[in-house]
């Protein structure tokens, strides 16, 4: 390959590699390289190996100036998808009818598990339809948690879906799945655990809770998932769900435990 | 020119057409300023240097011959190859014919797909066989022109299949192959060659242009693989032009005033170069090729010095040494500075 025949400061930009791959919206570097390797026939590790062989770019380079030479190769503009978000941020595939049924992950932390556009979930089944109470709930998710920096991989959510794991039966699980002719636990628990998670950590609901418990813990806290899980029937026992949330009340309220992720972490383990 | 040697070389070789400059006459020249001067020389130096094709004998031959591939390459379903094969020496005018070739099959194919953008496309494909070339290097050549990206461990046979990929998505349709004559003249690696145009062929749906010097002795044509190729190729030889007929010459004076309309010189007469058509002859060897060379050193020349005028006078010195039939040695020279009168 020849270096692109401009002059001047940005004589040493490598011209891009013969098929122009697009890349999608909230697509990583890692999987645009991967598709971008494969659509010239080729792989990423043999044009790693032909950069350090020709001295384009040094052995053990780090990520951030191959990234910046894989944007060169495929015709990118500079800032096109920067270095990973958060490490916490799950790659997941993108939705397939963004990218066309072409297989490309990336980070979204300002997405839940729906595609509201095409209204289909990207995880945990990806390209199946979704039902209102899961769009709904994706537009929640969008509202009032991510923008303060709650992603759907964060100790929160992930907090929040395990209470409403141990609150529920598996008839209630299996309703649910009806619902949505889905086979997804996870798709089961979505609604439900982003309004905990708002309720709970959005809303002020540790507070709220730690103010209510104070000589009646467990009725408090299994009232309050009582009034947040749908259609919870007489068979339902909350009381482990209760049980966990109330000691993460009591955890927060206290000084000196670290910082509210950290405590939420323990409580998930 | 510089031969473009890379995709976006290509591209913009394909696009670029250059106008030719007004002719000015020697009144409205001197009446230019001196920075509008300056840039009307440049125009017509960079015009001057531009590969124009001209209409000669042999260009209307290939265009007949191209025109036929050309409808072949794309309505065929035959797996045959589907080629072209210019022979000839240096300086007929291969490498400008071939570069036409390419260059015309791009633009009428973009023509016929407007919409396509222009990096999801590449109709032709213009590869230069490099010096004491093997089936490896000519594959890295296409690496190299395509802009792909290629190890030192990376066998022939694995470069092969990764240009045929590329090619394929490219929808390429036309691949010109000059200077083949550099394909190694060894027998395994000229037969190595073949089966690598051959594979090309039946994988790619594509039309061939090989061009070279005496293709008829070139390995890549000889063998059984060889003359499977040499037998779908229609093969053109260039020759010179020749003086030998009044037909021949009346043929090279009308080359003579087409390059002649081309130069944009203010004091040109149109029978400044007829009338040393002959001596135009001797000096040139019939090659188009130095015609034109010398034509434009001399131009550049009468346009530097202000002249704007062109005769055998002006372009003896810049003819070149070492010419084709000449019996002069290399070193002698051809010049002498006197006029032809007054050499006695």
């Amino acid at each position: 390959m020849s270096l692109d025949d401009r002059k001047g400061p940005d004589a040493a930009v490598l011209a891009p590699l013969p098929v122009r791959t697009k890349r999608f919206e909230h697509e990583s570097m890692e999987s645009y390289i991967f598709r971008l390797a494969r659509e010239n026939a080729t792989d990423r590790r043999t044009v790693e190996t032909w950069l350090i062989e020709t001295g384009r770019m040094v052995e053990h380079a780090p990520i951030v100036e191959r990234y910046r030479i894989w944007r060169q190769l495929g015709g990118l503009p500079r800032g096109a998808a920067e270095a990973p978000i958060q490490e916490t941020i799950v790659a997941r595939r993108l939705c397939r009818r963004c990218s066309r049924g072409i297989r490309a992950t990336g980070q979204i932390p300002s997405w839940g598990l729906v595609c509201i556009k095409h209204e289909l979930w990207i995880h945990p089944i990806d390209g199946i339809g979704v039902g209102h109470r899961a769009m709904a709930a994706e537009r929640d998710f969008r509202h009032h948690l991510a923008p303060k920096g709650m992603h759907i991989d964060s100790a929160r959510l992930r907090f929040a879906q395990r209470l409403v794991a141990l609150a529920v039966t598996t008839q209630w699980i299996h309703d649910r799945q009806a619902e949505d002719d889905s086979r997804s636990l996870q798709a089961a628990l979505y609604p439900c655990q982003i309004r905990i998670a708002i309720d709970l950590f959005a809303l002020d609901g540790i507070r709220e809770l730690a103010e209510e418990s104070s000589g009646h813990r467990h009725s408090a806290g299994e009232s309050w998932i009582s009034r947040r899980i749908d259609a919870l029937g007489p068979d339902e026992e909350p009381w482990r769900a209760s049980s966990l949330l109330m000691q993460c009340v009591r955890d927060l309220s206290e000084t000196g435990r670290g910082s509210e992720d950290d405590v939420l972490y323990r409580q998930l383990r | 020119m510089a031969i473009p040697v890379t995709l976006k070389t290509w591209r913009s070789y394909v696009m670029d057409s250059p106008a030719q400059p007004d002719r000015l006459n020697a009144h409205r020249l001197a009446a230019l300023s001196e920075s509008a001067l300056s840039a009307y020389n440049e125009d017509r130096i960079r015009w001057l240097s531009s590969d124009v094709v001209l209409e000669t004998p042999d260009m209307r031959h290939l265009r007949r011959l191209w025109a036929v591939l050309r409808a072949e390459a794309l309505f065929s379903t035959s797996i045959a190859a589907k080629s072209l094969a210019i022979s000839g020496a240096p300086t007929f005018g291969k490498t400008t014919s071939a570069l036409w070739i390419a260059r015309d099959h791009e633009r009428k194919e973009r023509e016929r797909r407007p919409t396509v953008p222009i990096h999801d496309y590449q109709p032709s494909l213009y590869v230069v066989t490099p010096p004491a070339t093997t089936p490896k290097m000519l594959m890295i050549a296409f690496c190299n022109v395509l802009g792909l990206p290629y190890t030192r461990a990376q066998t022939a046979q694995e470069l092969t299949e990764r240009v045929v990929m590329v090619l394929r998505t490219l929808g390429t349709s036309l691949i010109v192959l000059d200077e083949i004559h550099n394909v190694q003249s060894n027998r395994q690696v000229g037969a190595e060659a073949a089966s690598t145009l051959k594979l090309f062929a039946e994988r790619l749906n594509c039309a061939f242009v090989v061009a070279g010097i005496d293709l008829d002795r070139s390995p890549v044509f000889s063998g059984p693989v060889g003359e499977q190729l040499a037998w779908r190729t229609m093969q053109y030889e260039m020759t010179s032009f020749n003086y030998g007929s009044a037909r021949a010459r009346e043929e090279w004076l009308l080359l003579v005033l087409s390059c002649q309309e081309l130069l944009v010189l203010a004091r040109q007469d149109e029978s400044d170069l007829a009338d040393c058509a002959a001596w135009l002859f001797d000096a040139t060897g019939g090659s188009i090729g130095r015609l034109r060379a010398l034509l434009r050193r001399g131009s550049i020349d009468a346009i530097i010095n202000g002249k704007e005028r062109i005769d055998r006078r002006a372009l003896e010195p810049f003819v070149m040494v070492g010419e084709r039939g000449s019996k002069r040695s290399p070193m002698t020279p051809v010049a002498t500075g006197r006029r032809p009168a007054e050499t006695a």
